[in-house]
């Protein structure tokens, strides 16, 4: 799928934790470019700093330094409530452990980002709701509640949530992490369908299968983005 | 929009609610019951304290009366009746004014007989009040100076005792058997005087219309006035106008009064009404606060905990851009429906509670009639909801507003916290509630030892196989001296035939009943030191073997007998604290006072005898001094200053000693009274144990209330630190696993917990013992022989506080000791 576009522009981005006097550097000088319809897997080994970044991405926390401009606007340092606004305008969640919430039922699940959208009447909730359900071939389980679904439908009911509020860009934490390798592959193909349509989405994973359906892979190692070569030297010199 | 979201969070809340019914059941109740008990208690202070007086313009309304120089300031401002007149005819501060008496009457003529309370009016009163009668007409001021048998009839005695006549009106009754015609039924509600309790209401009014010898009688000030302030005069300038007026009547005194200085005193009704009970209603509404606070502290613990346990779905939401407001007013939603349905039952509680508590209420509670639930108290209960929800929902909403949203993308096993802030936010809770509840513990502690106290004080006079009641012989029937001293030699021979009794007398005041008559005297040689009070004493007149059948002993000289006539030599029994103040250290035997004052010229009487100090009222109140005069003989040591038509002795109170329980005497002494005369009501038919008990009643009110509030803030505030420690239990259940994995004793595990509980528990106890410092002076007016700052009572209320919390810790440090720690470990 071409590029039409910079979605998310990341320049020098960091992050750092401090835990008592301890300094933790969990990113340090990020670059990232992310196009619109682009389709980004982020892998690396535990701990390199894939969820920091992905939170960033998703405005769900502040760099310490750098810039992030999303849809050619900064948005490193905006308020909580613009963060939210922005959030629930511009950007899908998919996560590992589905986080649907047990009361709701499949179609309330999928409302729910759509609900916090300043007015948007009722009847253009239901409709998109309707829309993304059958989408993920959810529709007719719309009355159901989370636990009554499978997890592979689970999470299709995740994506659905996501994809409802048409955002720019889907975010997905291993999103194949609680589910068999069947449904993780049903899953996949549904992100690789979504694309062709034209989503821009960005991934992570650990699994290099799933990392293989995207059109470009990025590599992070100790909070730095590195080539698949520098990747493999580095694991070989930790191993050693 | 906003309402959209709304409704949608109370459709999702109540699902939520429903799904676990436990948690709502629990949650509802507790507030059912603090909005309940808070409505009930707010129902008295709205009902006693803030509703105004049943009457046309109450601020209007003051009581009007005389303090003499030297009596007790804080006494009831009364006048004489010939005063009544006067302030009536000369005072110009007042549109309209009036004087009243409470009495009582034999009823007969309409469904049973009996003896009813009742009050005599000037025809002032009933403008004065402002109040129309809802049928027929007040009496009027000619009806009243020419002594019409007239009389207005109480809404509750027209319902109850004339069932509702239509054609009440017109018709007579008889009061002490002499034809009454009813002219007016007053409203419902209306209730005139306000006395305290529901004992002593006025059933009728009848028209004052004074005799000759009332208004002639000196030295008499039974009287009390009622007055309306003319538009725009303050009681100030009415005082002053009354105590203008006041001076004229002190240059009428006769010589025998002249040492007397009165000083009028006008007080606003409302106020005059409430002030005895105003502090003890305060405390009340004060402590059921306190209550409902913790009620919504143990809330704001549960809401906490939900709001914790549902931390993944919070993070959920603002993952999905869910504002903080947003989550706020979910949050807030849910602790509002909890509240509103806390506060409907509460109100369905608080009625059930006032329906069967209101007969309990003590004697000394003013306006009784007018507590219950009404409009005002209905929209208090709302508020009270509401606010209630929004305390409740705060402190958890808050939580949640601050979850990490970051929390949604971290598997909570591996990076979720042990909610450590939210466990402290509760530990917060735990220790106010505890604090709280050592207070109303060591408020209950010093109220029951107050109790205690009061119990163990002698009476002076042994209460046990008296049997007592109370008489009131018709005018009608017993019109002369003669017949009333026929009446009581006869009931007291005749009682004394009965089986088993030792002895009977009567006496005009009854011990502990807080009955009251006082007379000014004069010790013979006694120099008043400067600014010393008037000579007052309590002073019954008794016939019979009074002091015997009373179980009085008498501690020196002798009792009165039957030679102690009208023609003998006049004689008194006086009690120790009167001889002790006149004759210090000398033998009272002998010694000789009068009636009135120095200047007064009545005859001397001779203490023949000395009695202890007894109780005149309840056992907590102080005793005063007290002169017991043969009624045979008080004519004649009042002289000139009773009235040639007054009778003594028409009315008292038999007292009887057997030596079979007082119960088993009651259709013994009825019989002898019916023997005597058929028609004659008896009243108060009670043993002596009963009256004192009576005395206890308002004491052991106050104490039972504020111990039902500390015990419901122990409970409480034990549920309080039971689920903060068995919610923190649950949260580190797989720290105690890796501490059994890693060879920990299961006792020590166990400790580890209960020392959390004594942490909690020792704080709460801190804080809460100086909060009990500084509550109880509040108290310090309703404590009988005991300091507010009682170091064993704070003492033991805080051993008590900690060990009950040391005890709710126990079940979750067992559970915490019984972790499998494999289970546990896998389970994670």
């Amino acid at each position: 799928m071409a590029s039409n576009g910079t979605l998310i522009e990341i320049e020098d981005l960091t992050k750092v934790f401090y835990t008592d006097e301890v300094e933790t550097h969990a990113l340090s000088g990020i670059h990232l470019t992310i196009a619109r319809g682009e389709y980004v897997a982020m892998s690396g080994p535990s701990g390199c700093g894939k969820s920091t970044l992905l939170s960033i991405l998703g405005l769900l926390d502040t760099p310490t330094g750098g810039k992030y401009l999303l849809n050619g606007k900064p948005v490193e340092n905006l308020s909580f409530s613009d963060r939210s606004r922005i959030r629930n305008q511009e950007i899908g969640f998919i996560f590992q452990s589905f986080n649907l919430i047990g009361d709701l039922t499949v179609e309330e699940n999928v409302e729910l980002p759509l609900t916090y959208r300043a007015g948007m009447p009722s009847a253009e909730r239901k409709k998109r709701v309707k829309e993304a359900l059958e989408r993920v071939n959810m529709a007719h389980r719309m009355r159901h509640y989370p636990a009554q679904l499978s997890g592979g439908q689970q999470q299709r009911v995740a994506v659905a949530r996501a994809l409802a509020g048409s955002p720019s860009i889907l975010l997905a934490d291993e999103p194949t992490g609680n589910l068999d390798s069947k449904n993780g592959e049903a899953v996949m193909r549904l992100l690789g369908d979504l694309h062709r349509e034209g989503a821009t989405i960005c991934m992570v994973t650990h699994d290099p299968r799933f990392a293989r359906h995207a059109e470009r892979e990025l590599h992070l190692f100790d909070g730095k983005v590195v080539s698949e070569t520098e990747l493999k030297k580095l694991e070989e010199e930790v191993e050693a | 929009m906003f309402f959209g979201n709304l409704l949608q969070d109370f459709r999702y809340t109540l699902r939520q609610l429903r799904k676990s019914p436990g948690f709502t059941l629990t949650a509802v109740l507790t507030l059912a019951f603090g909005i309940g008990a808070t409505t009930a208690i707010f129902s008295i202070v709205e009902g006693v304290l803030l509703r105004p007086l049943p009457f046309v313009e109450p601020e209007r309304l003051v009581v009007l009366g005389d303090i003499a120089d030297g009596a007790d300031a804080n006494g009831a401002p009364t006048v004489s009746a010939s005063q009544v007149n006067t302030y009536s005819r000369d005072t110009r501060a007042f549109a309209n004014l009036g004087g009243y008496e409470q009495t009582s009457f034999g009823l007969s003529g309409v469904d049973e007989p009996a003896q009813i309370n009742a009050s005599r009016l000037t025809a002032g009163i009933f403008p004065t009040l402002g109040v129309s009668p809802l049928m027929g007409r007040a009496f009027t001021r000619q009806e009243d100076e020419s002594s019409q048998q007239v009389v207005v009839i109480s809404y509750p005695m027209w319902h109850s005792r004339m069932h509702d006549d239509p054609h009440a009106i017109g018709q007579k009754i008889l009061l002490d058997r002499k034809p009454y015609e009813i002219v007016g039924v007053m409203p419902r509600d209306f209730e005139f005087p306000l006395v305290p309790g529901q004992l002593n209401r006025s059933e009728l009014w009848v028209p004052m219309s004074f005799s000759s010898g009332e208004l002639t009688e000196v030295g008499s000030f039974g009287f009390n006035m009622v007055g309306r302030l003319k538009p725009g005069i303050s009681a100030e300038q009415a005082r002053q106008d009354a105590q203008r007026v006041a001076q004229q009547i002190m240059l009428t005194l006769p010589p025998a009064l002249a040492s007397i200085r009165l000083h009028a005193v006008v007080q606003s009704l409302g106020a005059t009404t409430v002030a005895s009970a105003k502090r003890l209603i305060w405390i009340l509404f004060l402590a059921v606060v306190v209550v409902l606070l913790m009620a919504c502290a143990n809330l704001a613990g549960l809401l906490l905990v939900r709001v914790i346990r549902s931390r993944r779905e919070i993070s959920v939401r603002l993952a999905l851009g869910a504002s903080g407001a947003a989550v706020l007013r979910r949050s807030l939603v849910e602790a509002l429906m909890l509240s509103v349905v806390g506060g409907l039952a509460g109100l369905a509680f608080a009625l059930s509670l006032l329906r069967a508590g209101v007969r309990f209420l003590p004697e000394s509670l003013p306006r009784i009639n007018a507590i219950g639930l009404d409009w005002k108290v209905v929209f208090f209960t709302i508020g009270i909801a509401l606010l209630t929800g929004l305390l409740c929902g705060l402190l958890p909403a808050y939580a949640a507003s601050r979850t990490s949203v970051n929390y949604a993308l971290k598997e909570g096993g591996r990076t979720g916290s042990t909610g450590s802030d939210h466990t402290r936010l509760r530990s917060i809770l735990v220790v106010a509630e505890l604090a709280i509840a050592l207070v109303l513990l060591t408020a209950s502690g010093l109220l029951l030892r107050s109790f205690e106290k009061m119990r163990e004080v002698d009476m002076g006079f042994h209460t046990d196989h008296t049997l007592t009641a109370s008489y009131s012989l018709p005018q009608q029937q017993y019109s002369t001296q003669a017949a009333v001293n026929a009446f009581s030699d006869t009931v007291i021979a005749r009682l004394e035939q009965i089986p088993g009794v030792q002895a009977a007398g009567i006496t005009l005041l009854l011990p502990a009943s807080g009955q009251n008559f006082t007379n000014a005297f004069y010790a013979e040689g006694y120099v008043a030191p400067k600014g010393a009070p008037m000579s007052l004493a309590w002073n019954p007149q008794v016939s019979g073997h009074y002091f015997a059948a009373s179980g009085i002993p008498i501690l020196r000289g002798r009792e009165f007998t039957s030679a102690d006539t009208a023609s003998s030599p006049l004689v008194v029994i006086v009690n120790r604290m009167l001889a002790e103040h006149y004759w210090p250290g000398q033998d009272p035997i002998g010694k000789r006072i009068h009636i009135g004052f120095k200047e007064t010229a009545l005859p001397w009487m001779t203490v023949v005898g000395e009695i202890g100090n007894i109780k005149q009222g309840s056992p907590d109140a102080g005793t005063v001094e007290q002169l017991y005069q043969p009624v045979t003989q008080y004519g004649a040591a009042l002289g000139s200053f009773l009235s040639a038509d007054t009778l003594i002795g028409n009315a008292g109170s038999l007292v009887i000693r057997s030596s079979q329980p007082p119960e088993q005497l009651v259709n013994s002494l009825r019989a002898v009274v019916r023997s005597i005369d058929p028609q004659l009501p008896l009243t108060q038919v009670e043993s002596m144990d009963s009256v004192v008990s009576d005395g206890q009643a308002s004491r052991r009110f106050n104490t039972v209330i504020i111990s039902s509030f500390a015990a419901a803030a122990v409970f409480l505030s034990l549920l309080g630190i039971y689920s903060v420690i068995a919610f923190s239990i649950a949260l580190r259940t797989k720290e105690m696993a890796i501490r059994l994995a890693l060879g920990s004793q299961r006792a020590s595990v166990m400790r580890l917990v209960l020392i959390s509980g004594a942490k909690l528990g020792l704080t709460g106890c801190g804080i809460g013992a100086i909060g009990a410092v500084f509550a109880t002076r509040l108290l310090r007016s309703m404590l009988f022989q005991v300091d507010p700052l009682d170091p064993f009572v704070l003492v033991l209320a805080a051993i008590s506080i900690f060990l009950l919390a040391l005890v709710a810790s126990v079940v979750p440090a067992r559970r915490a000791a019984s972790v499998e720690p494999m289970q546990a470990l896998r389970a994670e």
